[in-house]
């Protein structure tokens, strides 16, 4: 599928087909589009997670996870569960991720990177070293990172042809059921499956207008959309029929019957 | 609890503006407050009780939520028919809560 059109058809999926299970190779390819994912220092071992499959993990721990997950019913239709996690052990390896970047020319001295760069500069700065610093902002970095790894994860699963969604819940309990040492923190929780509603879901979510979100030269100043790309966008997918579809009420009740939920 | 008073409890006003959107025909929706009202008689409370009761505000847990829970499956065993059947007539109930900003859980089918 075209980059735009995933981008487009990318939505919070929240009824999927518990009775199909998701293909080794799919999951494998989400989980890639993570672990492939811009981080900072290239320290990537901050971000991982743990992946649960219906009919291959332990019902107990699949069970016990629905249940902090407040027993919501696309958590309990879903065949597969990653549950994202920032270890912040991970940033002890920054100095040698940083080296490596050096040894694969990646960083270069053409930017000034050097051996001895990372030891002198850059280890000891904590703008760029976030452990040596403030933890707040160190912890807040790594959420951000993890986030990242999540939004290509997410688009992944579009791409290959799934209804995916995240969702979150009692942390604590994530983590002692999953069995997480203290310094891991377990963040969304992704649902993959294939959709049992309409892949567009009824149409693309509102949105704020997008020069409510974007500024031109600074803060407060709107940056207008081009009308002409817009249109662009339109054609190439990525901009969709804003929801509810008409059809939408009868298929929220149609899935409703299948699943024996309520109205 | 007379027809009119039923009707016009908060608790019921809001359930009857979830329905309002719901594309529901008259019928359907005097089925549904039939079913809400029958349910009231068989925990012997008002709608505006049931919402009040099922969870504290103070502590904002659930307080009752085994219990309506329990009697929802109860009441949706009462009518012949199929686990369809038997589970739309609780999922009246459940949306009720719902309306109301309570949740009870679902009820699963065996295929789930």
């Amino acid at each position: 599928m075209e980059f735009k059109q995933v981008v487009g058809n990318r939505r919070t999926i929240r009824y999927f087909k518990s009775w199909q299970p998701v293909e080794p190779a799919k999951i494998q390819t989400i989980l890639e589009a993570g672990r492939l994912q811009s981080q900072h220092g290239n320290a990537k071992l901050i971000r991982k997670a743990v992946v649960i499959e219906r009919g291959k993990t332990a019902d107990d721990i699949r069970n016990a996870l629905i249940e902090a997950m407040y027993n919501q019913p696309h958590v309990q239709q879903a065949p597969v569960f990653i549950v994202w996690a920032i270890d912040m052990s991970g940033w002890d390896g920054l100095r040698d991720a940083l080296k490596e970047l050096i040894e694969v020319r990646a960083l270069n001295s053409t930017h000034g990177w050097s051996k001895e760069f990372i030891e002198s500069a850059v280890i000891p700065n904590a703008d760029f070293n976030v452990m040596a610093g403030d933890h707040a902002f160190a912890e807040w970095l790594s959420a951000f990172e993890c986030g990242l790894a999540v939004g290509s994860a997410l688009l992944a699963a579009v791409d290959e042809g799934l209804g995916t969604a995240l969702v979150t819940g009692k942390r604590a309990e994530i983590r002692r059921i999953l069995e997480m040492p203290k310094f891991v923190t377990p963040t969304q929780v992704q649902l993959v499956g294939y959709p049992a509603e309409s892949p567009n879901a009824g149409g693309q979510r509102p949105s704020p207008p997008f020069e409510n979100l974007y500024f031109s030269g600074k803060w407060g100043v709107p940056l207008k959309p081009d009308t002409a790309v817009s249109a662009q966008l339109k054609a190439a997918g990525m901009l969709q029929e804003q929801a509810p579809a008409r059809w939408r009420a009868d298929e929220i009740r149609a899935l409703a019957q299948l699943f024996g939920l309520p109205e | 609890m007379s027809g009119n008073a039923f009707t016009a409890s908060p608790a019921v006003q809001k359930y009857l503006a979830e329905l309002a959107g719901k594309g529901l025909n008259e019928a359907e929706r005097e089925e549904r407050l039939a079913t809400l009202a029958a349910f009231c008689d068989f925990v012997e409370r008002t709608p505006d009780q049931m919402v009040a009761e099922i969870f504290d505000v103070e502590t904002q847990k659930y307080r009752k939520r085994n219990f309506y829970s329990d009697r929802v499956k109860e009441f949706s065993a009462q009518i012949a028919g199929s686990w369809s059947a038997r589970t739309a007539r609780g999922n009246v109930i459940r949306s009720f809560f719902i309306a109301n900003g309570r949740r009870l859980p679902n009820e699963k089918p065996d295929w789930l």
